[in-house]
């Protein structure tokens, strides 16, 4: 087959792609359902499930369908073949392994801090250590020096 | 040699079998150049995740580790203004996702108020950021060491503020960049340089700014819906 032939069937096939479909009435229903997961979220933040952690995971999990909608419907990811969304998941995953080990080696950490780490259940009851009310002390006003102190407890930030 | 093998003169350069204007030359169709540009963006967009997924990561461990902190500090955010931010956002990526189709279907009029509409959506939500950041500034509500507010309750406020700032800064950027790259697509628009032969560079900043989009709608409750 002549490159000239592929160009034009390439061409006749890309009018074909370009031209037959209006989304609109998707694209409403996007955002309208958008609207709808917003007021979701506002509303499941006033709601106590529990635990400062649930509504976090809460709020993410509705955060990720409303994603879920914006890739899909807005981003044309419904419509594609499959290689871009291999390429879009790809990314989800490898922040997932990121998050999670690096997750998984921050909590683990407080049974080396921790004092007496032997017995199971350490860990949970470790408290970190207080942190510092500012970095350093807000600046003074009077006599109009500009010195500022570092609290003692300003080297507890760093991690 | 093979049937790739292009006779002096080129092909495509006759009338009759010419290619388009915007068709380069290692791409087959234009259909090609457009997937390959499409999957160009995708990756890109890829980085993108990988940034923020950073910042998210860090808020993560801080937020796990000094709840109290947290939950004290947001209150300093205005809720309603992130609401109203988040409806904006949303309808801007409705509009330009209109605007994407509008170029498709070779609606010109149709594409540039889309466009218009979404520019000036995203100068709406950096308004609105402005008026946030000001007011934050002006109370030393700051990121790290330039944290000075004198009503500190809880230990530690600086660090959502740290993570307010650069999660919302690195998303503001973004938000900018993505105004600046609109105000050109509507520059070319008006020139006459998209049809619905041709139209990859609204395509692809549409999917760049609902990557933006997408990105606040995970801000929105972490910022300021901490409970």
């Amino acid at each position: 087959m002549s490159l000239e032939k592929q160009t034009m069937e390439g061409m006749r096939h890309h009018g074909e792609e370009t031209h037959t479909h209006d989304h609109t009435k998707w694209y409403i229903g996007t955002i309208i359902a958008l609207f709808l997961l917003t007021a979701v979220t506002v509303l499941a933040a006033g709601v106590d499930f529990g635990s400062n952690t649930t509504n976090l995971i809460i709020a993410m999990v509705i955060a990720t369908v409303k994603a879920s909608l914006v890739a899909l419907f807005f981003m044309h990811l419904r419509w594609e073949k499959g290689m871009n969304a291999i390429i879009f998941l790809s990314s989800i995953f490898f922040v997932g392994v990121f998050m999670i080990f690096t997750l998984f080696d921050i909590n683990t950490r407080a049974k080396i801090e921790a004092a007496g780490p032997s017995e199971p259940g350490a860990a949970a009851g470790y408290e970190p250590p207080p942190l510092p009310m500012y970095v350093r002390e807000p600046q003074k006003t009077e006599g109009g020096t500009t010195e500022t102190t570092p609290t003692p407890a300003g080297g507890e930030t760093a991690h | 040699m093979s049937d790739i093998a292009i006779p002096a003169g080129g092909h495509g350069h006759q009338d009759a079998h010419g290619h388009p204007k915007h068709l380069q030359h290692h791409f087959h169709s234009s259909a090609q150049q457009f997937e390959a540009s499409k999957m160009g963006m995708w990756l890109f967009l890829v980085t993108e995740i990988l940034l923020f997924s950073g910042l998210f990561l860090v808020y993560f461990i801080l937020q796990a580790k000094h709840p109290q902190a947290f939950i004290e500090a947001h209150h300093h955010l205005d809720r309603n203004l992130g609401l109203l931010n988040t409806i904006v956002l949303l309808i801007s990526s409705f509009t330009m996702v209109m605007a994407v189709q509008s170029a498709a279907l070779n609606r010109v009029k149709a594409t540039l108020g889309f466009l218009y509409t979404t520019f000036t959506l995203g100068g709406v939500f950096m308004v609105v950021k402005y008026f946030e950041y000001s007011h934050k500034i002006h109370d030393g509500l700051l990121l790290g060491n330039l944290f000075s507010y004198a009503g500190a309750k809880v230990p530690g406020e600086y660090l959502f503020f740290s993570m307010y700032f650069m999660m919302t800064g690195v998303h503001g950027i973004h938000i900018l960049a993505g105004m600046g790259v609109i105000a050109y697509l509507i520059w070319r628009t008006h020139k006459g340089d998209y049809s619905g032969e041709y139209y990859t560079p609204i395509d692809l900043t549409g999917l760049y700014w609902h990557l933006v989009d997408l990105i606040w709608i995970y801000l929105f409750p972490l910022l300021y819906l901490v409970s």
